[in-house]
């Protein structure tokens, strides 16, 4: 039996890593379900904003999720709510790590002026309070997802920005990449083909982390009446809530559904993080065996090589 | 007969993974005299940078000792606790490392590393650490007032003499050296070798030397342990080693050097190359390779048995 090769990208070896770490199968287990209930839930939901009831009745039979202040189903909601939500969320991760990764790699691999320039404009950014320039900037345009999405990659980018630079500054310096210099490769190439292949652990984790951060920060938004507030969306379902006083009136079935989905999305993209890490790094998988094999003898993996000693 | 230094019984080193473990250092028993300097040789993967890391209890994840005993100054190593640990690494053992560029940190002076060093053990002033480091240069051949150096303004062979005024900076009475020249040219290999002969010869301590020049070892150490697979095969003085090898693993080793003294020989290699430790071969590892193989070879594993006053040999036929 041969070991198989995990350090490959290839899509196999991704979901065999998946299947492999408990945590991450968890996750992705998860954040599949979501994914069914985005593309395919709002086809089977029926009209959202349908007044389907009385206002504020509990969950029951009919209602398995109550209604809301304006009588509408909150389970319709929050299905039909979960495809904009996932997709905004997704793609401002993706989008932030995109412009972080162009502007920070260009920056470390050419140095120099172009350094100098693309750091001034990424730390004007950073300094920027991120939230609060996301409220104005919300405030001032038409609003919808698109200018929630907008106003979060704008703010969003520069954190990425700086932690891709300094992975630049790290490879740039190492013998591979004077090695393909020597070769007479192109910049592009050397940027496509040496340097992002050695970033992808941390390109995952920060589309990851990023996401996670758009989709809360997108329901904020929204929560705080800054996003198009006639659409269903996980956040405009708790801005309603709190129009409504679902906190005095004690109807607590038109908020924590909402709350607890998005909770769980970033729960579960934390969850597939880890499995990620390993493939990336396969010498975290060696170690998960050697803990294990050390755990189940009574011992604590510590600093010096443990003793384990056999009894034939 | 005085007491060993160091003395490993049954010692046995495994690699965890996925599919079982891999034993790295089989059932090794060996001894370190005070004072000597002791050779180890094995091709890659042999298990002898492992053992020299296992002493230290330094070896990274997925490593794990599973049996054994290693007593050195009235303790077993194997017994002791992370704080034990501790204070013994560097202070009673230390070791040089293969590549001095990186055992050295960029960001500080040698001086500094070296008086680092000194003041984790021991409760003296910056000022008395200072001066102490500026003598080990010099002890080492490199002017003290270096020790404001930084790595990278230094030599290749000048680094390594800083890695083992490191490594003698707290008079440990045991030091490893971990294949300390096979970055260096031969003429400052040879140097260096020289350099640490005559510092073993002044300050006494044993010396544990690993690397996989042979020649360069029989030359250099008083005794010398040949490493097959993970196990030992021979061990013996480096003199009666050189004329009169028992193993047919190092005859085939000294085979396959040419002697720049004495009668003109052919060159032969070893058949075969060295097997894999996940499927080890049954018997006596070195069977598939050994022209003086029988069948029994391949069904029991051979004891390491004396073969000429002190000097020992895993084979029946060696003589």
């Amino acid at each position: 039996m041969s070991a198989p090769d995990l350090t490959r990208g290839t899509l196999g070896a991704w979901a065999l890593a998946i299947r492999r770490d408990r945590k991450a199968l968890v996750g992705a287990s998860l954040l599949a379900l979501f994914a069914v209930v985005a593309v395919f839930g709002p086809f089977f939901a029926g009209d959202p904003t349908a007044l389907v009831g009385i206002p504020l009745q509990a969950p029951s039979a009919a209602h398995w999720l109550g209604t809301n202040g304006q009588g509408q189903d909150v389970l319709t909601q929050l299905i039909v709510g979960t495809r904009v939500s996932l997709a905004l969320g997704f793609t401002v991760g993706i989008l932030v790590v995109l412009i972080g990764a162009l502007v920070g790699v260009t920056a470390g691999y050419f140095g120099g002026r172009v350094d100098g320039l693309l750091s001034v404009f990424s730390n004007v950014f950073l300094v920027l309070p991120g939230m609060p320039l996301a409220i104005v900037i919300a405030a001032y345009l038409p609003s919808g997802p698109f200018t929630v999405g907008l106003v979060l990659v704008v703010t969003g980018w520069a954190w990425n920005a700086r932690v891709m630079r300094a992975q630049a500054l790290a490879l740039r310096r190492r013998d591979f990449v004077a090695a393909a210099i020597v070769a007479g490769e192109s910049d592009f190439r050397i940027l496509m083909a040496e340097i992002l292949p050695n970033m992808m652990s941390v390109l995952v984790a920060q589309v990851i982390g990023s996401t996670v951060y758009a989709i809360g920060a997108q329901v904020g938004l929204e929560f705080l009446g800054l996003g198009d507030v006639s659409r269903v969306t996980w956040g405009t379902m708790l801005y309603w809530a709190q129009n409504d006083s679902a906190l005095l009136t004690g109807s607590w079935w038109t908020f924590v559904p909402a709350g607890l989905c998005v909770a769980l999305v970033g729960f579960a993209l934390t969850l597939v993080n880890s499995g990620f890490d390993e493939i990336t790094n396969p010498r975290l998988q060696l170690e998960r065996f050697w803990r294990v094999h050390l755990i189940r003898r009574g011992q604590v993996p510590g600093r010096s090589t443990p003793v384990v000693r056999e009894h034939a | 007969m005085p007491e060993p230094l160091l003395s490993i019984r049954d010692l046995c080193v495994d690699y965890i993974t996925a599919r079982g473990s891999v034993r790295a250092v089989d059932s090794l028993n060996l001894d370190v005299m005070p004072g000597e300097i002791l050779g180890i040789a094995g091709e890659s993967g042999s298990g002898k940078s492992t053992l020299a890391q296992a002493l230290l209890r330094t070896l990274p994840p997925p490593a794990v000792i599973s049996r054994g005993s290693v007593r050195f100054e009235g303790r077993d190593l194997l017994e002791l606790n992370e704080a034990e640990l501790q204070k013994l690494r560097w202070k009673r053992i230390s070791m040089v490392f293969q590549s001095a560029m990186d055992a050295l940190n960029p960001v500080t002076t040698i001086g500094e590393q070296i008086t680092d060093a000194i003041r984790a053990h021991e409760n003296v002033t910056q000022a008395v650490a200072d001066r102490r480091a500026g003598e080990l240069l010099e002890r080492v051949g490199i002017a003290g007032d270096r020790r404001r150096s930084f790595a990278h303004q230094l030599s290749g062979g000048m680094r390594q003499r800083v890695g083992i005024a490191l490594a003698l900076a707290l008079e440990p009475s045991l030091v490893i050296l971990d294949e300390p020249t096979t970055a260096l040219d031969v003429i400052v290999e040879r140097e260096i070798l020289e350099q640490i002969r005559e510092l073993q010869r002044q300050l006494g301590f044993a010396v544990m030397f690993i690397t996989h020049d042979l020649a360069r070892m029989l030359e250099f150490s008083d005794r010398v342990a040949v490493f097959y697979a993970a196990r030992l095969a021979e061990v013996g003085p480096s003199k009666d080693m050189t004329t009169n090898p028992s193993h047919p693993y190092t005859k085939g080793l000294l085979k396959a050097f040419p002697r720049v003294h004495g009668v003109r020989e052919e060159l032969a290699s070893i058949p075969g190359s060295p097997p894999s430790l996940q499927n080890p071969p049954s018997g006596c590892r070195f069977h598939p390779r050994c022209g003086q193989a029988v069948a029994a070879c391949a069904a029991s594993t051979p004891e390491v048995r004396e073969v000429r006053p002190g000097h020992w040999a895993a084979c029946p036929f060696a003589v």
